[in-house]
């Protein structure tokens, strides 16, 4: 079976000067946790955005299950910016019949039983809910697929650490042989528990991808502390 | 897929202009009720000053009910597309030409019912405004059936040559401009995301500039045609109607023509220039 997800020689420019993603190759291999770590500025929104087709490439290609960004990519992937994206006179129930009716994968009474679990209304408008319970909403519709890949772009920077160690168990309770989660985020000490790989990168390119096991054992330290280590300002 | 962006799409649009449309309909009637008030028998000086301002009203809320309509349909597409909404319509497993075509098909649909809603609405005013001349109504429903029972004979006669046509030519561009100026709003706005610091302005000048590319290929094609038919036209014998038909038609042809290059020109930049901030 091929890869997930194919990155090849993938560059990125923004108004034809600011290079964001430089020439850039990865893989991203099914039935993993991976983080995407870097810096501010490294390009990890970019590429993010570049998979679910919110962005056209100057150069390279992508290819999710061998094709290129389109509506069948966009039908495996469950993805989760980094913004509230939902339209904010929505009620909570119409996102679940918004979501049931275009994504085949989409499980209903997974999102409710997530929603009662967080003591969410679904007759609740989300412009009555605070930031950080929208971004909770959002991130149980993003989870209540049975997608191939997830992305999920600064998930945990916005809620509080109980709905943090939520969040986290959710991501670890769908894992499985066929899916991958891809994380993006800073937080690196709340994720390094879930993660079976990280990518980091910097200036857009790949600086190292590699098992978290083989860091700790190889390095003989932490995630989070090889991150600072390599990317000291 | 495109019945359920459809169906969502109108889910999402339909309460702002039902309120707007809903709100022309009362001044509408209230306005027309007015005139039908026994004050307007009165000798007050200020009673003239009082129709011309009730009719003004009237008049600028049908306006204003058109432009809210137009500025809601261009701000939501702008929202639902190009702003962090986008995330969600781009990330749905459908194609661009799905998206675009609900677009255009649900602010087709709501131009559509603005225009219909104005003729209602003038008809309510109107109507009302008529219940002002009850001792005359009678009189006037007799002269309107006395009108109508000679129309038929009134089209043979060789100065209402055309006259079908003409008014069929008429409801033809009323219907498409319709499409046309939804789409000259779309086009304004993806075309507008091109320039990337500043994409409100890009589409509010992307849509001078598709007016006026408009507005030339017009000239250009009308004014042949209106010289050539002009010669060959013999005033004192010859009915206008066929004049303003052909007139009509070829403007519509332009518009439509317009709509369907800005509607190709939307679906290339929404698949291959999307870059969502």
């Amino acid at each position: 079976m091929s890869e997930l997800v194919e990155v090849n020689n993938l560059t990125k420019f923004y108004d034809k000067k600011k290079l964001a993603l430089d020439h850039m190759n990865l893989t991203i291999p099914r039935g993993r946790i991976i983080g995407l770590l870097g810096p501010n500025g490294s390009g990890k929104t970019t590429l993010i955005k570049l998979i679910n087709g919110l962005l056209v490439p100057t150069e390279g290609e992508i290819l999710i299950n061998g094709k290129r960004p389109g509506p069948e990519s966009k039908g495996c992937i469950s993805y989760l910016p980094e913004r509230t994206y939902f339209q904010n006179s929505m009620k909570v129930s119409e996102l679940i019949s918004f979501f049931a009716d275009f994504y085949q994968d989409f499980r209903p009474e997974r999102a409710r039983q997530m929603l009662a679990n967080l003591r969410i209304s679904e007759d609740a408008r989300l412009k009555t809910l605070s930031k950080g319970t929208k971004e909770k909403v959002q991130l149980i519709m993003v989870m209540s697929r049975e997608a191939q890949l997830y992305i999920l772009d600064e998930p945990i920077a916005g809620v509080d650490p109980a709905a943090r160690d939520y969040i986290l168990r959710t991501i670890i309770s769908n894992y499985s042989e066929r899916s991958s989660v891809l994380i993006s985020t800073h937080l690196i000490t709340d994720i390094e528990q879930v993660l079976d790989e990280v990518v980091f990168i910097r200036d857009g390119r790949v600086l190292l991808q590699d098992s978290v096991e083989h860091i700790r054992e190889s390095r003989g330290k932490s995630v989070d502390a090889f991150f600072r280590e390599v990317f000291a300002c | 897929m495109l019945g359920k962006l459809l169906k969502h799409e109108w889910r999402a649009v339909w309460k702002v202009p039902t309120l707007l449309l809903g709100i022309l309909m009362l001044i509408g009637l209230i306005a027309g009720l007015t005139f039908s008030m026994p004050i307007w028998d009165s000798d007050w000086v200020g009673l003239p000053m009082s129709g011309v301002m009730l009719i003004m009203t009237f008049f600028f809320a049908l306006s204003g009910m058109n432009i809210g309509i137009t500025i809601y349909l261009g701000v939501r597409y702008y929202k639902s597309m190009f702003t962090d909404e986008g995330y969600l319509t781009h990330t749905l497993p459908v194609s661009a030409r799905e998206i675009l075509l609900s677009k255009v098909i649900t602010m087709s649909a709501w131009n559509l019912i603005a225009v219909v809603g104005i003729v209602v609405s003038l008809m309510l005013f109107g109507g009302m405004g008529l219940l002002s001349l009850r001792s005359a109504l009678g009189d006037f429903s007799r002269e309107v059936f006395r009108a109508l029972a000679e129309l038929p004979g009134l089209l043979r006669e060789p100065e209402m040559r055309g006259f079908q046509s003409f008014c069929a030519s008429m409801i033809l561009m009323m219907l498409l401009s319709c499409f046309s100026g939804t789409m000259m709003l779309i086009g304004a706005i993806t075309l507008g995301q091109m320039v990337r610091k500043h994409r409100i302005l890009g589409a509010i000048g992307a849509y001078f500039g598709i007016n006026a590319v408009v507005q030339t290929i017009n000239t250009v094609v009308l004014m042949p045609l209106m010289f050539g038919t002009m010669n060959s036209y013999r005033w004192d014998m010859e009915s206008p109607f066929p004049i303003f038909t052909t007139f009509y038609t070829a403007m519509s042809l332009v518009f439509v023509a317009v709509a369907i290059g800005l509607y190709f020109l939307c679906e290339y930049l929404i698949k291959r220039q999307l870059e969502l901030e």
